[in-house]
């Protein structure tokens, strides 16, 4: 998994070093994906499914890893764990109409505040400019504020509605990472 | 207070704002003692403790506590329903200095042990059938507790009453023994045993009373930190809206429970400020019970929840009943049905005042004028002293306009001063002074408010929030279990109730009571699902989030028809 971030546009060099490489969530990627989830506390996964679930069954690894090509799109940040590849964050869109893709982002919880969410946001946001879609739909925890912040700080632009004790935030795609972006570690807003 | 459309709605005699006496709630205490000694504080099967028994019990168990190593801002917590120890318990914690930590009797050893640790508890007070029960076997995982301290039902029970309820409580596991390798102490020996001699605090009203626990906007419970200004000054509010009242004349009827907050303040801290007696009510359901403790002892004061108001309604022969003594109630925790209200003021005769609280704000903030008009369907306005408004949904930062549904923030003496241990939770739920409080309100130009909806994923059961995610955890504990979804659901008698929804792994097999009884040891009964329907799959968004609101749809036109 030799790569050089200075060269290669997939690879990138997280906050604490660690090159981390980006690629298409693939068929066989299921036992990564199932190290991943265990690598997520209770509030990540809860963020994540809206539900605690304690463990993924195959059902659900099928429906994470294999996708359908114009409608799917998932990108995982890999790095090398003594030689093996390793899942650290994962992100995905899929398609709901035309211009509305619904869009989730999960990173592992050792992996946190290392820039690897920025990473899979830029990397969807790259494909579904591609794609021709607008709009980013995502389903949130209202108290999760850390994804709240994180938005903000990738240059968030577009609607939050509040249903049922959720949060339904429509992101403008065009808005993410603007010029001048801010630094989503060290400069979040505070309250 | 700046002028506010709601306060040409104050009828007469209520202030706009009250005068906050910067007492702390033993320091109102020892003014209602000095002041009517012999009045009854609290009535029990026929048992009357006055003023001056209740401070000197809570002298005595402040003495003790210091003697067991409790100092200033120590952590105590009481499991007990509603006796006369309980408030003995509770202004004895506070005399000592120590903050109480309630703690629902409901509780099982899960819900224990992470409010214990969380509060960081030094000494239990707790009835002994609980102890035997529940806490006792969750005691190796109580990291700081040092000592428990438990009473007997019969310990303040008259005679011969105490003579005879050991023999009928036997059967009905109220009457319990406990192992004296429990090394436990007794609340009735510690204060017989020790003086009245309570140490001399500096008091400040901006002390801690209270870690009042409560599941904030994410469901995880943590304690809300509420000073004894914050209590005390939320009496004054509360007791300045029923005009009428008269110190040392009133007499309430404790129904709502102590460890609550609505009751903490309502009924008990509200009677002992203001001289009122307390007629004590441990078991709330036992509706033929306070039907006749009305009858008997003709409280004019009746804090309640709906459901409580509408099982006195359609109490058998309850139209034959002089109940008339009631004159003023405040109805909280869940709203009040119309028909439910002019049912209960044509039997008393009586006013209900509809009013709205959170344990963050101590908790009333909002009602209705007892005498004056009063708004079907509204939570009324805010109370003296506290200022509301409704801000836009998405940032929080824009008042909107009147009628416009946005979240109700409030501010007031009574908002609490954070949550323990819980920074970020604090600093997205009271910002630049405001309290958000996660529910979804309007207000009219009139400045009634109107909750509409709820921002929290929330369920409300018989006056009990309950949060959907504890409940999803402790099912997918089971084995049985691959996906489940708890829901609110409506019912009739407690507004809300529990439903679960449960997809089983392939090739197990379950009953719903197999699942509800699963439930039972591991959940305090308020939050057990009532009903269980089995499904092959939950609703999901595209990218396969559970989507615990099209399962509440779909039960709401069920239940439309």
């Amino acid at each position: 998994m030799a790569s050089d971030p200075a060269h290669d546009p997939e690879t990138q060099a997280a906050r604490n070093g660690v090159v981390v490489r980006l690629r298409p969530v693939g068929e066989v990627d299921g036992p990564r994906v199932v190290e991943l989830f265990e690598s997520l506390s209770s509030d990540s996964v809860f963020n994540r499914f809206l539900s605690p679930l304690a463990r993924l069954d195959e059902e659900r690894v099928r429906a994470l890893t294999h996708l359908q090509p114009e409608v799917d799109y998932a990108l995982a940040a890999c790095i090398d764990d003594g030689g093996r590849e390793r899942f650290v964050g994962v992100g995905r869109f899929r398609r709901v109409t035309a211009e509305v893709a619904e869009i989730a982002l999960v990173v592992g919880d050792p992996w946190h505040r290392l820039g690897v969410g920025r990473m899979l946001l830029k990397g969807l946001t790259g494909k579904a400019r591609d794609l021709g879609l607008r709009w980013f739909d995502s389903t949130i925890e209202p108290a999760n504020v850390r994804l709240l912040r994180f938005a903000e700080a990738c240059g968030f632009k577009g609607t939050l509605k509040y249903q049922n004790g959720l949060l339904n935030m429509r992101t403008d795609i065009a808005s993410l990472f603007p010029a001048n972006p801010r630094d989503p570690i060290e400069d979040h807003p505070r309250p | 207070m700046e002028s506010r459309p709601w306060h040409r709605f104050y009828t007469e005699g209520i202030p706009l704002d009250v005068i906050d006496e910067g007492l702390t709630l033993p320091e109102l205490l020892d003014r209602t003692a000095a002041r009517w000694p012999d009045r009854t504080a609290t009535l029990f099967e026929g048992g009357r403790l006055t003023y001056r028994e209740l401070k000197d019990g809570a002298d005595r168990l402040a003495t003790a506590l210091v003697d067991l190593g409790i100092r200033p801002g120590d952590r105590v917590a009481i499991q007990l329903p509603n006796l006369p120890q309980t408030v003995i318990a509770y202004y004895g914690v506070l005399r000592a200095g120590a903050v109480a930590v309630m703690t629902n009797p409901m509780y099982v050893a899960r819900e224990i042990e992470h409010q214990f640790n969380d509060a960081g508890v030094k000494v239990a007070i707790v009835l002994d059938a609980f102890w035997v029960k529940t806490v006792r076997g969750v005691r190796p995982e109580l990291k700081t507790l040092q000592h428990v301290i438990l009473t007997r039902l019969v310990d303040w029970l008259p005679f011969p009453k105490n003579y005879l309820f050991p023999i009928v409580g036997k059967k009905t596991g109220l009457v319990v023994d406990v192992d004296p390798a429990d090394r436990a102490l007794w609340l009735k020996d510690l204060l017989a045993r020790h003086p009245a001699n309570p140490p001399t605090i500096d008091w400040d009203p901006e002390m801690l009373a209270n870690l009042q626990y409560t599941g904030g906007t994410t469901g995880v419970s943590k304690g809300a930190m509420l000073t004894h200004r914050n209590l005390a000054v939320n009496v004054a509010q509360t007791a300045a809206w029923f005009t009428g009242m008269v110190p040392g004349g009133e007499v309430g009827l404790a129904a709502l429970p102590f460890f609550h907050v609505f009751g903490l303040t309502v009924c008990m801290n509200l009677s002992v400020a203001y001289g009122a007696s307390q007629v004590l009510v441990p078991n709330p359901r036992d509706i033929p019970k306070l039907v006749s403790l009305i009858a008997k002892y003709r409280p004019t004061l009746f804090p309640a929840v709906p459901a409580m108001f509408n099982a006195i309604n359609q109490f058998p022969g309850i139209d034959k009943l002089d109940i008339s003594s009631i004159k003023g109630c405040f109805s909280g925790s869940a709203p009040l049905p119309v028909e439910v209200l002019e049912r209960f003021e044509r039997l008393t005769g009586g006013k209900i005042t509809e009013g709205f609280g959170m344990t963050e704000s101590s908790p009333v903030t909002h009602a209705n004028p007892l005498y004056g008009v009063r708004k079907t369907g509204s939570i009324g306005v805010p109370l003296p002293s506290t200022d509301a408004k409704v801000v836009d949904l998405e940032e929080g930062t824009r008042e909107v306009p009147v009628g416009e549904d946005g979240e109700l923030v409030l501010r007031g003496p009574q908002v609490m001063k954070g949550y323990w241990k819980s920074a970020d939770e604090t600093a997205i739920t009271i910002r630049d002074g405001w309290l958000y409080t996660g529910d979804i309100a309007k207000v009219d130009e009139d400045g009634y408010f109107y909750i509409v909806g709820r921002k929290k994923d929330m369920i409300i059961a018989g006056g009990y929030n309950i949060y959907p995610r504890e409940i999803d955890e402790i099912l997918y504990e089971n084995p049985k279990i691959l996906e489940a979804a708890a829901v609110g659901v409506p019912d009739p008698r407690r507004g809300e109730t529990v439903k679960a929804f449960v997809v089983l792994r392939p090739g197990e097999t379950a009953t719903a009571d197999e699942i509800i009884e699963y439930c039972k040891g591991r959940l305090a009964p308020y939050k057990v699902p009532r009903s269980v329907e089995f499904r092959t799959d939950l609703p999901k968004s595209t990218i396969g989030k559970v989507l615990r609101r099209v399962l509440r749809d779909e039960e709401l036109a069920k239940a439309k028809g």
